[in-house]
């Protein structure tokens, strides 16, 4: 009898001590180097909408190939331009209280106030009424085929309706709001974030890492692994790696107010005369030359464009001889976007040019626009990536928003690219982005440098994460995750 | 000579037993034969449906990745896949667009094959292997018909099946089941038409001539009727008779003679 059970207590406890390597009772997941904010309103990088994923949720989520419903219980077209949208009457936030009509109405409208990016959908849409409770009807202006798509992309959050007015009020309680999604934050630090399940799912806690790489003998700290992995280690082959395309591509942009250049000719003359081999053989065999605005992958995109042939013509009537190299410039980055490696060799590139080059990143994305141009800084290097590959979600921050680094008069260009969201057919849609492409690089105002298409994921191979292929990792779900 | 009869095999035993283990094997042929035909035509009609698949998705595919709809095709993928089947695209510059990037296995392949996937070369309808299992290959290049730029390749569909050494189609089921049936049908009638005609007169026949044979004096003459008795067997029966008769009429002949030998005996010897 006594034999049986030691042996039923080392049966019980074999699973337990076979899965103590990595930490049961948490999943560890990497985020680069930004600051993370889960205010929808103004500009969210990727990291911080990885988190708010995780908290918040919404009516309508992509899942790559479908869509699935999170808040909503059914949304259904009354007629081409009416949608009647009934909220799951078990959505709840995470202080128990339901999620109502009114909540959804107030979260849209915070983030039609707040953000002025991403502005499609609320150009599209004529009035929301509420009908009862758990029921609103969306009106349209006209019928728009990408609607459903772009409403499901991870921007369109929705919050609890008394939250938003404190939240209007005291922007700190951005650290914890009151989201309906499967976790709640219960810590919000500058190098850490935890978070726990509301119901059932492990806790997870986020590592901000600074140089957004890591060493392969540092991989064993972590069970998801979204940054990019330094040399090589035994540690590395406990990680199943999936390499989904997630196209990001990288830009350097211009200040057009600078003093540096006199018109968009000379502008033209310094972005088509920076050699870029260096900065993109930094970044690995998997970087490839970007021909076009817009990533290959994207709606839009045309593999016969040449960005920089258009860039050069216009350098041509450039009245600059050569660019004055004892002057300084200044150089700023999104730290989000460039890792610390690749850092340095912006810089050289630039020190081809100018002896004295200013460094100044920007941490703080929400409104990274406005606050490169109010920094007088000549330059900008920013990687930009999308949730639904359209071609609007890189356009947008051309529009006239807190993103728009250019500092030129865009009224026309704004319109532009709005109108283009009218566009029902996707064939002619695409065809006007390349119109706005083409407009964009007579601007002289912003060089594609070189796109990744491919992101890398390390999922620790103990974990059961289904799904996690179907869509871009800052859209994936971690309460699937089970071990 | 009786231990020889014993130890011989009986007719209706031979016979049946020749029966069964004939038909046996005539129906595992039959049923070896029709395995084949399905494993035959379910491979063929898998194939003939991957390429039509091929077809439609290519059609499909091709406007959106002209204008670099990936979302789209992303989307037409994860519709015409299913449990066993997965479909990808490699596009130009190889970079792999599929529904669900946890299938790694497949985008090695496609990165591994990626000169070859060009032309599709060796890879239509081909069985490989890939991380141990089976999978049946197809590629077909995506054109774009441009009125104005002519043909022009875009990428190429690759679809990766789950190989199955067998598999079981309804038609099959149906076939195997009616040949069963069939077969006890047959086995059943043709046993109670071996019994009531050849058996049961052979039988009969069998006991009247070994009860005649028994007898001390030939006194039948006659074998009684046997019921459903084939024609050789009532030929049998009637030469039977016959000889009994010729037999009957000689031991009769005999008597006499012995009788008018008696009686001219004593005659002749009163001289």
């Amino acid at each position: 009898m006594k034999k049986i059970i030691i042996i039923i207590i080392i049966l019980y406890c074999l699973p337990i001590i076979s899965k103590a390597d990595s930490s049961v009772n948490e999943l560890r997941v990497t985020l680069q180097s930004s600051f993370i904010s889960l205010d929808p309103g103004g500009v969210q990088d990727s990291q911080s909408l990885f988190v708010s994923r995780q908290v918040n949720c919404q009516l309508v989520r992509n899942q790559g190939s479908s869509f699935t419903l999170d808040a909503a219980e059914s949304i259904r077209y009354i007629t081409p331009l009416k949608i009647l949208v009934k909220i799951n009457k078990n959505a709840k936030f995470y202080d128990g209280s339901p999620v109502t009509a009114r909540d959804a109405v107030a979260s849209l409208n915070y983030i039609k106030e707040s953000r002025n990016i991403f502005k499609n959908v609320f150009t599209w849409i004529k009035t929301v009424t509420i009908l009862d409770d758990k029921t609103i009807v969306l009106s349209l202006e006209k019928h728009v085929p990408q609607f459903l798509k772009t409403l499901s992309a991870t921007n369109f959050t929705i919050f609890k309706e008394s939250f938003l007015d404190k939240a209007k009020a005291n922007k700190s309680l951005w650290k914890n709001p009151i989201g309906c999604g499967k976790y709640r934050v219960s810590y919000f630090g500058d190098k850490q974030i935890r978070i726990t399940p509301v119901y059932s799912g492990l806790p997870i806690v986020f590592t901000l890492i600074k140089s957004n790489q890591i060493e392969a003998s540092e991989v064993g700290k972590y069970d998801i692994i979204t940054l990019k992995v330094i040399g090589e280690s035994k540690e590395l082959n406990n990680f199943n790696v999936l390499e989904m395309f997630d196209p990001i591509q990288y830009f350097i942009g211009i200040n057009s107010k600078s003093r540096l250049w006199k018109n968009k000719y000379d502008r033209c003359k310094f972005l088509s005369s920076l050699d870029l081999k260096n900065v993109i053989s930094s970044y690995g065999e998997s970087a490839i030359v970007a021909n076009d605005l817009l990533p290959k992958g994207t709606l839009g995109y045309s593999q016969n464009n040449d960005y920089l042939f258009d860039l050069k013509r216009l350098a041509n009537k450039s009245s600059q001889h050569s660019l004055n190299k004892e002057k300084s410039i200044c150089f700023s980055y999104l730290t989000v976007s460039i890792q610390d490696k690749n850092k340095v060799e912006y810089v050289k590139m630039l020190q081809k040019h100018y002896s004295n080059v200013v460094v100044k990143p920007i941490y703080d994305v929400k409104r990274f626009g406005k606050k490169f141009l109010n920094d007088n800084c000549d330059v900008l290097i920013l990687g930009l990536t999308s949730t639904y590959l359209d071609g609007y979600e890189f356009l947008t921050v051309f529009e006239k928003n807190d993103a728009n680094f250019t500092g030129e008069n865009v009224e026309h260009l704004n319109a532009h690219i709005l109108q283009s969201q009218n566009i029902e057919n996707t064939v002619e849609r695409a065809k006007e982005y390349q119109k706005i492409t083409k407009e964009i690089a007579d601007s002289c105002i912003v060089r594609p440098i070189f796109t990744m298409p491919i992101r890398r994921i390390y999922v620790r191979k103990n974990l059961k994460a289904p799904g996690i292929g179907l869509i871009s990792i800052h859209q994936y779900n971690l309460a699937n995750v089970s071990i | 000579m009786n231990k020889s009869i014993h130890s011989s095999k009986k007719i209706h035993f031979l016979i049946e037993r020749f029966f069964i283990i004939t038909g046996l094997v005539i129906l595992t042929a039959v049923l070896l034969m029709g395995l084949y035909f399905n494993r035959y035509e379910s491979h063929q009609k898998q194939e003939d449906n991957l390429l039509k698949i091929h077809s439609m998705l290519s059609q499909l595919i091709v406007p959106s990745l002209v204008i670099s709809d990936v979302s789209e095709v992303r989307h037409l993928l994860f519709m015409a896949a299913g449990e066993k089947e997965t479909f990808l695209v490699v596009d130009n510059s190889g970079t792999v667009i599929m529904s669900d990037y946890e299938k790694i296995s497949f985008s090695n392949f496609a990165s591994s094959v990626y000169k070859d996937i060009r032309t599709c070369k060796n890879l239509g309808m081909a069985y490989k292997y890939i991380d141990g299992k089976k999978y049946l290959i197809n590629c077909s290049i995506l054109q774009n018909d441009d009125i104005f730029n002519g043909q022009n390749e875009v990428g190429v569909l690759l679809s990766f099946s789950n190989y199955k050494w067998f598999s079981f189609s309804p038609i099959i089921i149906y076939f195997v089941t009616i040949l069963m049936v069939l077969f006890l049908v047959m086995l059943i009638l043709f046993r109670r038409m071996l019994y009531k005609q050849l058996l049961r007169p052979l039988v009969t026949l069998k006991d009247c001539i070994s009860n005649i044979s028994m007898e001390h004096a030939l006194k039948k003459k006659h074998i009684e009727k046997i019921d459903n008795a084939p024609s050789e067997l009532i030929e049998i029966k009637d030469v039977f008779e016959r000889l009994i008769l010729s037999l009957q009429g000689e031991y009769g002949r005999r008597v006499e003679a012995e009788k008018i030998k008696a009686l001219i005996l004593p005659h002749t010897c009163r001289h």
